[in-house]
């Protein structure tokens, strides 16, 4: 199997092969099924790009036609200019998220480590209070949080920007954690400890390669979050110099008031999703048996 | 098999702190050479540059004028050597993001806004007082009207205009002429805009008589109200309080759900949050476009060889009216620069950016006495939205953002009642009306 | 069932425990705890954006009490979430046992499942807002392919119409997540279980609906109280591509929140409403849980 598909281990019995016409038809069935499947979810995507390749102007053709008339990079160019240019907002989002990912990931591989292996008061009811997070409208508060970023001195940067992020993640990045130390099979811990391991010792080179797979996982998911998060970006930054992609993209969008330019909207949506894409196409074998040791083992 | 994974992490330690010190050293890379000029920490020093001596100014705008901005900046510091750094906000948040910023008092040394809600901002005394620096003008008495009276409190000035823009009645040549109407004859009265209307509808095909968006209050009270201004009725009192039930305003609804209940807008209308607003007009399948001086440059780009005639809107029975809006500008309290803030909106009104940067664009210019120069001259449409400034009004009233702005407000849940919602339009006006008292009573 | 690993700690507890959760503790202080308190504070405050705050105790709560169009965004936000996150699920477990074989194209139709997952809300509001406009859309150009009479239809002009487009765009965004989560919930099955059924005589559906069916509920949990929480907290799709129409029809709950907040200037009270969403959501998870049989969240 190729490695940019995910690759799943081997489960239930092997399909036996059988010849004839019973597994003929389940054959046929699961690949019209399947191709069904890949088509619908594929579908809006595809058509993002095939409309983000289109020249200028035809993207807003009514009806409108399928595929370009010709391959034509234009939207994308001036999506490039736009602003104080493609590239510094990009450089922005991409400061942020590697920040945020940084941020989240400490904090919950230590906390997630703690509520799997250490007892300490007050472990319940700071696992709750995490959880809780994410159970808050955040346009609510988002006021108070711009306050508090005030007082700390961390308005309108980036960082104080990333670190709210990270706080927003820890809800999913510490469940995922504590589930993935939890999973860690206990001969391994105490042959450690046998060995006169310390708790940083254990932690450090016996259980993060282990969970390392969750850890990628955590990160993956801080990263998605943060490039694509616009509120708290709009409310937290005044310098147009420092704008993540999605404000910038949010503006090019509203700019126009009864000219939407499809063209250069869809390729908005394109600028903003492949990013993402590729990271997680590159991630994504070790993401796959990462979510296995986080979420089934609880 | 053990031993290996134990053995692996020292490499992968090894580079997990280099990667952890790069990001280290660039996070601080950031925080340090900050990029618009704007200091990190240190929220209310006023955001001009903290290295003092004024190499740099900041100026807010919305998305819709980014573009405009940045030219006009550029030109600045080509002038002067002075650099104006411009951010930009999306209209939808513009209001919020600035009243977040005058609640800590960051602002920046130049601040536009749209001039509807100038009236919101005089109340907190957000701008700095204006009036002897605008008296010392050579065109003080030349700046446009409408734009001044909503930046000024008890005789005094707090804003100067930017860009006005009126709205018009947009309507296709060609289609006139191919359905037999007088292709260059304004409509004088709401009666002929229907008929009209239903004769460039009668053509058939994809071809629409009218076109509106059906699900944007905001987009369609620009041209709509000032047919109700027109015949002697409007939105609010003088004092600025709702008056939805005015007779005019209830008429002015009936017509356009005449319009939409003969079908002569095209079914995809009804969903159109403001993004179509210009498409299907320019595609040249639109006999009648309630629209703005704004899409004249728009629609000119798109199809250049597009024959539009353009007028204010009419009343009921004559007459004719505009509702001029656009941006006022104006310097905070907060700024740390205002001397240099104010050179610099004076140039902006100075008769070469308005002649050679506004008006070169289709655009209007926001003093009177340069309404005639070369570029409205030589474009005919330009020259119509000039002359109708002079029966352009501003609506002036404290709560335009909740009562008309707001998609989900008091006249954007009206104005869909009426014309697609099946709703009476007496009793919907009537209804609304006390939704827009309550608003009101509601206070701030 | 899969054991709590819990081991003997190391060190005394509570500093060590304390030590490690210091990062968190303090991310979470700064940016959780200390705007909460901050919004629960407003919330007894009559706030305007501009101007004078003035205390008024529980006044907000009792206008919530009041509040019509609260009470129409609570019902429709319960009905989307509740439609969504089923939906969402019972797709992303049909996927997961489709897809659970290693045969040629699985692992390809997963990641394409996945990807929607992966790109922002508020990019895929505009991106559906496209594929569904009447005039420029695919389906628009569908229409005139077949060469069909009439205008293709416009999916966002009725509540019913808004409410399943958007249930569908939804869906497509998140039953990826679903998918994975289950997938990999039915590849930890021991084989051994499976395999022993299946020599007793239990044929395919027997075996999913007694042994891995049970042995999902965990995974359920998870799954049930992430997706349910996220879609009751929905927002972008029904701000970037309804506005909320028609005539209102398709506010939520937080919509409602940003409109009274950021509209209309109401601070306290929309800090107000935000609590009260906090507490429902915290009250519909413990129960979820509980229905779940504790799956997960426990400790």
């Amino acid at each position: 199997m190729s490695d940019h598909v995910m690759t799943l281990p081997r489960s239930g019995p092997a399909p036996r092969r059988r010849r004839g016409p019973r597994a003929a038809t389940a054959t046929v069935l699961y690949w019209v099924t399947g191709v069904v499947v890949a088509a619908a979810f594929a579908f809006p995507l595809v058509w993002a790009l095939l409309t983000a390749l289109k020249p200028r102007g035809e993207a807003a053709a009514a009806p409108p036609t399928a595929l370009p008339s010709r391959l034509s990079m234009t939207n994308f160019s001036r999506l490039w200019e736009y602003g104080v240019g493609l590239d510094v907002y990009l450089a922005n989002s991409l400061v942020v998220a590697a920040v945020s990912v940084v941020a989240t990931v400490i904090a919950a591989v230590l906390l997630g480590y703690a509520l799997a292996h250490v007892r300490f008061r007050g472990a319940g009811l700071l696992f709750a209070l995490v959880i809780a997070v994410m159970m808050v409208p955040f346009p609510a508060m988002i006021i108070a949080v711009f306050q508090v970023l005030q007082v700390i001195g961390l308005y309108n940067s980036l960082i104080g920007l990333a670190l709210v992020y990270a706080t927003y993640q820890l809800p999913f990045a510490v469940f995922l954690m504590r589930n993935a130390f939890r999973a860690v099979p206990t001969a391994m811990r105490e042959a450690a400890v046998l060995d006169g391991a310390g708790t940083v010792r254990t932690l450090w080179s016996v259980m993060l390669p282990i969970v390392r797979p969750a850890i990628i996982t955590v990160g993956l998911f801080a990263f998605i979050a943060a490039w694509n998060e616009f509120f708290a970006a709009l409310i937290v930054l005044t310098d147009a110099g420092k704008f993540t992609l999605p404000l910038a993209l949010m503006n090019a969008q509203t700019g126009n008031l009864g000219t939407v330019d499809w063209g250069a909207q869809q390729a908005g949506v394109i600028v903003a999703s492949v990013p993402v894409m590729v990271l997680f196409l590159f991630l994504q074998r070790y993401y796959v048996r990462g979510i296995a040791e986080g979420a089934v083992k609880s | 098999m053990r031993r290996r994974t134990v053995e692996r992490p020292r490499r992968s330690l090894r580079s997990t702190i280099a990667t952890v010190g790069l990001l280290a050293v660039a996070m601080v890379g950031q925080a340090a050479c900050s990029n618009g000029g704007t200091p990190g920490p240190g929220p209310s020093e006023g955001s001009a540059a903290a290295s003092g001596g004024v190499g740099e100014l900041t100026m807010w705008v919305r998305a819709a004028n980014e573009g405009k901005s940045r030219e006009l900046a550029a030109a600045y510091e080509e002038a002067t050597g002075i650099r104006v750094a411009v951010t930009a906000f999306p209209d939808d948040q513009y209001v919020t993001r600035l009243a977040t910023a005058a609640s800590t008092g960051d602002l920046p040394d130049v601040l536009a806004t749209d001039s509807a809600y100038m009236p919101r901002f005089l109340e907190p005394n957000i701008f700095a007082d204006l009036t002897d620096r605008v008296a010392a003008l050579p065109f003080a008495d030349e700046l446009f009207e409408p734009l001044m009276d909503v930046s000024t409190r008890d005789g005094r000035v707090y804003a100067l205009p930017r860009d006005p823009g009126n709205s018009m009645v947009l309507w296709n040549k060609d289609l006139f002429r191919e359905a037999g109407i007088d292709p260059d004859a304004a409509p004088t009265t709401w009666a002929e805009m229907l008929e009209s209307a239903r004769a460039v509808d009668a053509l058939g095909g994809d071809v629409s008589g009218f076109y509106f968006p059906g699900n944007c209050g905001v987009c369609n009270v620009f041209p709509w109200l000032p047919l109700v201004w027109a015949s002697g009725g409007d939105l609010f009192d003088a004092e600025g309080r709702p008056t939805f039930d005015d007779p005019e305003v209830v008429a002015a609804l009936e017509l356009y759900r005449t319009i939409v209940q003969e079908g002569l807008v095209p079914p995809s209308a009804q969903t159109d949050t403001g993004s179509d607003w210009m498409t299907a007009f320019t595609a040249g399948k639109v006999g009648i476009l309630p629209l703005g001086s704004f899409g004249i440059g728009t629609i000119r780009e798109a199809n250049p060889e597009m024959d539009m005639g353009i007028a204010p809107l009419p009343g009921r029975e004559g007459g004719s009216a505009s509702f001029v809006g656009g941006d006022v500008i104006g310097i905070p309290l907060a700024s740390a620069h205002p001397d240099e803030a104010w050179e610099f909106i004076a140039w902006t009104l100075s008769d070469e950016v308005q002649i050679d940067v506004v008006a070169a664009s289709h655009e209007l210019v926001a003093r009177t006495d340069l309404v005639e120069n070369e570029h409205s001259e030589a474009d005919p449409l330009v020259r119509i939205a000039n002359d109708a400034l002079a029966v352009s009004r501003t609506p002036q009233s404290v709560f335009y953002q909740q009562l008309v702005v707001d998609a989900n407000g008091p006249f954007s849940t009206l104005f869909y009642d009426v014309t697609y919602g099946g709703a009476d339009p007496a009793e919907a006006a009537a209804a609304a009306q006390r939704a827009a008292l309550d608003v009101v009573g509601a206070g701030e | 069932m899969p054991v709590a690993v819990r081991g003997r700690s190391l060190g005394r507890p509570s500093v060590v425990g304390g030590a490690y959760a210091l990062p968190a503790t303090v991310l979470l202080i700064l940016f959780f705890i200390a705007p909460l308190a901050m919004t629960a504070v407003m919330s007894l405050f009559s706030w305007p954006l501009f101007g004078e705050r003035s205390f008024i105790g529980v006044a907000n709560y009792e206008t919530a009490l009041h509040d019509a169009q609260l009470h129409r965004a609570v019902l429709f936000t319960v009905a989307f979430a509740v439609v969504t996150t089923v939906v969402s699920v019972a797709v992303g477990l049909l996927l997961a046992m489709f897809l659970q074989v290693e045969r040629r194209g699985a692992g390809v139709i997963r990641t394409l499942v996945f990807l929607p997952v992966v790109i922002g809300m508020a990019t895929a509001s505009f991106l559906w807002l496209y594929l569904l406009n009447g005039q420029v859309g695919p389906v628009a150009w569908l229409w005139a392919a077949l060469g069909l009479d009439g205008t293709p239809p416009l999916f966002l002009d009725s509540t019913a119409g808004a409410f399943v487009s958007i249930v569908v765009m939804t869906v497509w965004k998140s039953t990826g997540f679903s998918m994975l989560l289950l997938l990999l919930g039915i590849q930890a099955i021991p084989q051994q279980l499976l395999e022993a059924a299946s020599v007793d005589g239990a044929h395919y559906w027997q075996r999913q609906r007694r042994i891995v069916l049970p042995l999902l509920r965990p995974t359920f949990a998870l799954v049930a109280v992430m997706g349910l929480t996220q879609n009751f907290l929905v927002f972008d799709q029904f701000f970037l591509m309804t506005r909320g129409g028609p005539s209102n029809s398709t506010i939520t709950a937080v919509y409602w929140i940003y409109n009274r907040a950021f509209m209309n200037y109401h601070l306290g009270y929309g800090a107000a409403l935000a609590l009260l969403v906090l507490a429902v959501l915290v009250v519909v998870n413990l129960v979820q849980l509980r229905l779940l049989g504790r799956g997960g969240s426990d400790e």
